[in-house]
């Protein structure tokens, strides 16, 4: 019976803080952030809160339990990688790629010239194309 | 009950530590009464101990999209924490007062709830904003309104006899005011 009351009388003061000052997931974010800024100004909320995950899953790791969706994906939000965080197989697929980079699509600069409609080429102009992009294409082979 | 990892994707951190940390702040402030206790509990300690709750747990205080975004459900969380804070002080300070004069009658625990009950509080709001005659009348307002309306701004604007635009921007300039910021007037 007493429980009962005391609810009630939370959800009465309550209920008049949200009409008098209203409920801040509501503000628009301009606001929310004019007034988190007045509040605390010098604090960077990320590094907190990858810092209270941090310990928790320490706290789990430690009882050998697995870490929880809910703070992994804390830790996945805020965390800077590093190179021990990436996995082996991402890892292999960097260095492959810096070992052996793959050459740069050839872009053939004259077929869009070709291809236009209405505008006629005389054998002297298709020479001309032929040559520069076959020039183009030695150059491209040259530095990859 | 069976966590999925993609409820947590598109979770915005940021958001939800200034939501919490805003309303905290806003809860401590509009109560003179705990803004005393802030030293011992202050707004930031009750943010990290519900952030602390949520992690700790380990289904996540089984927080569901469905029941509202993460900060709308962690909001709850804190003023459940605030109201169980408020009690908790309460309740020290009259035991102290009685081991002090055991035999004065006025030195008697109190029932603790009494000073969260909503006259003390809109008493307290009200010595908060004295110089602002504004703000008054909107408490005012908000003191007879129904607990279980659901338009609160068009309601008050029809109470006081003003624009929606104006409860707004009342509420805005409160909210500053118990943020802290100088010349609402």
């Amino acid at each position: 019976m007493k429980n009962d009351d005391d609810r009630l009388k939370r959800k009465k003061v309550l209920n008049l803080i949200d009409k008098l000052i209203g409920r801040p997931e509501e503000l628009p974010e301009e606001e929310l952030n004019a007034l988190y800024q007045q509040i605390s100004p010098e604090r960077d909320p990320k590094e907190w809160i990858r810092s209270m995950a941090q310990e928790t899953a320490r706290t789990y790791r430690l009882r050998g339990e697995n870490v929880p969706y809910h703070v992994q994906a804390i830790l996945d939000a805020t965390s800077e990688r590093s190179i021990q965080d990436t996995k082996p197989s991402e890892m292999k697929n960097l260095i492959e790629s810096l070992l052996d980079p793959k050459p740069p699509r050839r872009i053939r600069q004259s077929f869009a010239y070709r291809k236009k409609s209405g505008e006629k080429l005389s054998e002297k102009d298709r020479d001309l194309l032929d040559r520069l992009a076959s020039e183009i294409g030695e150059q491209d082979e040259e530095e990859s | 009950m069976k966590t999925s990892p993609k409820r947590y994707k598109n979770i915005d951190l940021h958001r939800v530590e200034q939501v919490l940390r805003v309303r905290a702040y806003h809860l401590y402030r509009a109560d003179e009464k705990s803004e005393k206790m802030m030293d011992a509990t202050t707004a930031d300690d009750l943010v990290h101990a519900v952030l602390c709750e949520y992690l700790t747990h380990p289904t996540g205080m089984n927080w569901d999209p469905k029941q509202g975004r993460l900060e709308c459900f962690l909001r709850k969380v804190l003023d459940r924490r605030w109201i169980d804070r408020c009690r908790r002080e309460s309740k020290m300070a009259a035991s102290f007062d009685d081991s002090k004069n055991p035999l004065e009658p006025q030195a008697r625990p109190k029932d603790p709830l009494v000073e969260l009950e909503q006259e003390s509080f809109l008493k307290r709001m009200r010595d908060q904003v004295k110089d602002y005659p504004d703000f008054l009348e909107l408490i005012e307002a908000v003191e007879i309104l129904d607990d279980d309306c659901s338009n609160v701004n068009q309601e008050l604007a029809e109470l006081i006899g003003t624009s929606v635009k104006d409860i707004e921007n009342r509420k805005k300039r409160l909210r500053r005011l118990l943020t802290g910021f100088r010349n609402e007037k």
